[in-house]
C-alpha cells in the first residue's frame, strides 16, 4: 500500500516541467502559472502515482500536458504593445535563443509538443511514445520532420524581410485562432 | 550523397544541441518558491503518518501488557496490577466494579461456607484480575475493529481513485490518438498513406484499449490483494486477542490452584 514519493526532490522536476510549459506556452507567467498548477495538482492526486507506470517526471508531464492545454483555452492575454525583437541591441547569444523560442511557437501545436517533451522536458523517444500512446518509431519519424519544419522555419525568419515576431504575439494569436468568433 | 547526408545529419545534431543549450530556464526564485510550497505542504501531510505510527505503537504497548497482566496474574500482586492496568485504560470503571461485585457475592454464595476468609479474598482478586484483564481486550478487539474499517475505507477511496485517474488517463490518450491521427489524415496526399495511417490508427486504438483493459486489470487484483492482506491482519490479531482473552481466564484460574 505505500508507494515512493514523486516530489521527495522537487527542484529537478520543477525545471523540467517548466521548460516543457514555456516550449510551448512561452517563456514567462504562463509557463510559470502552468507549472505551479501541475505541481498543485501533483500534490493532491500523490496517491494517484503508479512507480510501476513510469518515472515521476513522466507523470507529472501527463498532468502539465492537461494543464498546458487549459491555458490554451482560457482568454489569451493581450500584449500591452507590438514587440519585436532587436537583433542589433541584444548579444548574438540572447539574439539566437529568441530566434529559435518564437521559431518554435511558430511550429503547429503537435510539432511545438513534440519539441516540448524532447528538449524541454528531456523525455526520451520511448516515454514519449508511451505518453502519447503511439508507436517509438513514429515518434523518432515524426521528430525528424519536425526539426526539418523548424530549421525551415529558422531560415525563413533569417530572411531579412521577415520579422521576428516575439513568443507573446505569436500566443495571443494562437490562442485567439482556437477561440471561435474572436479576431486574433 | 553521402556527404550530403553527412551535412544534413550534422545540421540536425546541431539543432538538437542548441535547442538542448537554449532550453528555457525558470527563474530561481520562482523554483525556491514552488519548492518550498511542496515542501511545506508534504511536512502538513506526514502528522497523519506520524498519528499512525503512534496508534500502531500504543496497540503493540497494550497488546504485550495484555501478555504481561496475564502471566503476573498468577503471582500474588496480580490483583494490584491489574486493578493499576484497568484504572488506567478502562472507562467504565463504575460498571465494572458493580459487575464485581455481583460476581463475587455469586461466587459466595456458590462456594461451601467453611472457607477461610484469606482464601475468599485472595480468590476475590484473582477474580477481579481476570475481569480487567478480559476488559481491557475487549477494549483492544474493538479499537482493532475500527482499525480495520478505517484501513478497508481508505482502500476503497484508493482504488476509486486509483480508476478515475486511469480513466481520465485513456480519455486523455484517445484524444491524442485522434488528434494526430486527423492531423496525420490532413497531411497525406495519396490514397495508399491515407490507407497506412487508417491502420495504424486502428492498431494504435486497439492497444489503447488493450493496456486500459490490462490497467484496469491490475488494479482490481491490487485492490483484491490490498483487501485479503488487510482482512488477513485483521484476523490474526483478532485471533490473537482471543487467545489472550482465554488466557485471562485460564491463568488466572491457575493462580488459583497455585494458591490452594
Amino acid at each position: 500500500m505505500f508507494t515512493r514519493d514523486p516530489l521527495a526532490r522537487p527542484e529537478p522536476l520543477i525545471r523540467r516541467v517548466y521548460a516543457y510549459a514555456a516550449c510551448r506556452l512561452g517563456d514567462g507567467p504562463d509557463a510559470e502559472d502552468a507549472t505551479s498548477e501541475t505541481f498543485e495538482r501533483a500534490l493532491r492526486y500523490q496517491k494517484s502515482y503508479d512507480p510501476r507506470k513510469g518515472e515521476p517526471l513522466d507523470w507529472l508531464i501527463g498532468i502539465a500536458r492537461r494543464c498546458v492545454d487549459e491555458a490554451f483555452a482560457r482568454p489569451a492575454p493581450v500584449p500591452a504593445s507590438p514587440e519585436t525583437a532587436a537583433p542589433g541591441d541584444l548579444e548574438e547569444e540572447a539574439v539566437r535563443r529568441a530566434e529559435l523560442r518564437t521559431a518554435v511557437l511558430r511550429l503547429e501545436k503537435r510539432d511545438r509538443e513534440l519539441i516540448a517533451l524532447r528538449f524541454g522536458a528531456d523525455l526520451t523517444a520511448r516515454q514519449i511514445a508511451e505518453l502519447l500512446g503511439v508507436r517509438t518509431n513514429t515518434i523518432e519519424v515524426r521528430l525528424h520532420r519536425t526539426l526539418t519544419r523548424l530549421r525551415t522555419v529558422l531560415e525563413r525568419q533569417a530572411e531579412p524581410d521577415v520579422r521576428v515576431r516575439t513568443p507573446a504575439r505569436v500566443l495571443s494569436s494562437e490562442a485567439a485562432e482556437r477561440r471561435p468568433g474572436r479576431a486574433a | 550523397m553521402r556527404k550530403l547526408w553527412t551535412r544534413r545529419h550534422k545540421t540536425e545534431l546541431d539543432l538538437e544541441a542548441e535547442l538542448r543549450a537554449h532550453k528555457p530556464q525558470p527563474r530561481p526564485d520562482f523554483v525556491r518558491s514552488l519548492a518550498a510550497r511542496i515542501h511545506a505542504v508534504r511536512e502538513h501531510g506526514r502528522p497523519r503518518l506520524r498519528v499512525a505510527l503512534v496508534a500502531a505503537l500504543v496497540a503493540l504497548v497494550a497488546l504485550a501488557a495484555v501478555g504481561g497482566i496475564s502471566y503476573a496474574g498468577s503471582g500474588s500482586k496480580s490483583a494490584e496490577r491489574a486493578k493499576a492496568t484497568s484504572t488506567a485504560v478502562d472507562t467504565a470503571a463504575p460498571v465494572q466494579t458493580e459487575r464485581k461485585a455481583a460476581t463475587a457475592r455469586k461466587q459466595a454464595k456458590a462456594k461451601p461456607k467453611a472457607s477461610s476468609t484469606a482464601a475468599s479474598e485472595e480468590d476475590g482478586s484473582d477474580k477481579a484480575a481476570e475481569k480487567a484483564c478480559r476488559e481491557e481486550v475487549k477494549a483492544l478487539m474493538a479499537a482493532e475493529r475500527e482499525f480495520h474499517k478505517s484501513n478497508a475505507a481508505a482502500e476503497r477511496e484508493r482504488h476509486k481513485a486509483a480508476k478515475e485517474t486511469e480513466r481520465a488517463d485513456y480519455q486523455a490518450a484517445k484524444e491524442a490518438e485522434r488528434a494526430r491521427h486527423e492531423a496525420v489524415m490532413a497531411e497525406a496526399t495519396t490514397k495508399d498513406e491515407r490507407k497506412a495511417e487508417k491502420e495504424l490508427h486502428k492498431a494504435n486504438m486497439r492497444a489503447l484499449k488493450d493496456e486500459h483493459k490490462a490497467a484496469k486489470e491490475a488494479e482490481r487484483e491490487l485492490y483484491k490483494a490490498n483487501k485479503q492482506a488487510e482482512k488477513e491482519r485483521h484476523m490474526a490479531v483478532m485471533e490473537e486477542l482471543r487467545a489472550k482473552k482465554k488466557a485471562c481466564k485460564t491463568e488466572n484460574g491457575n493462580g488459583d490452584d497455585d494458591g490452594e
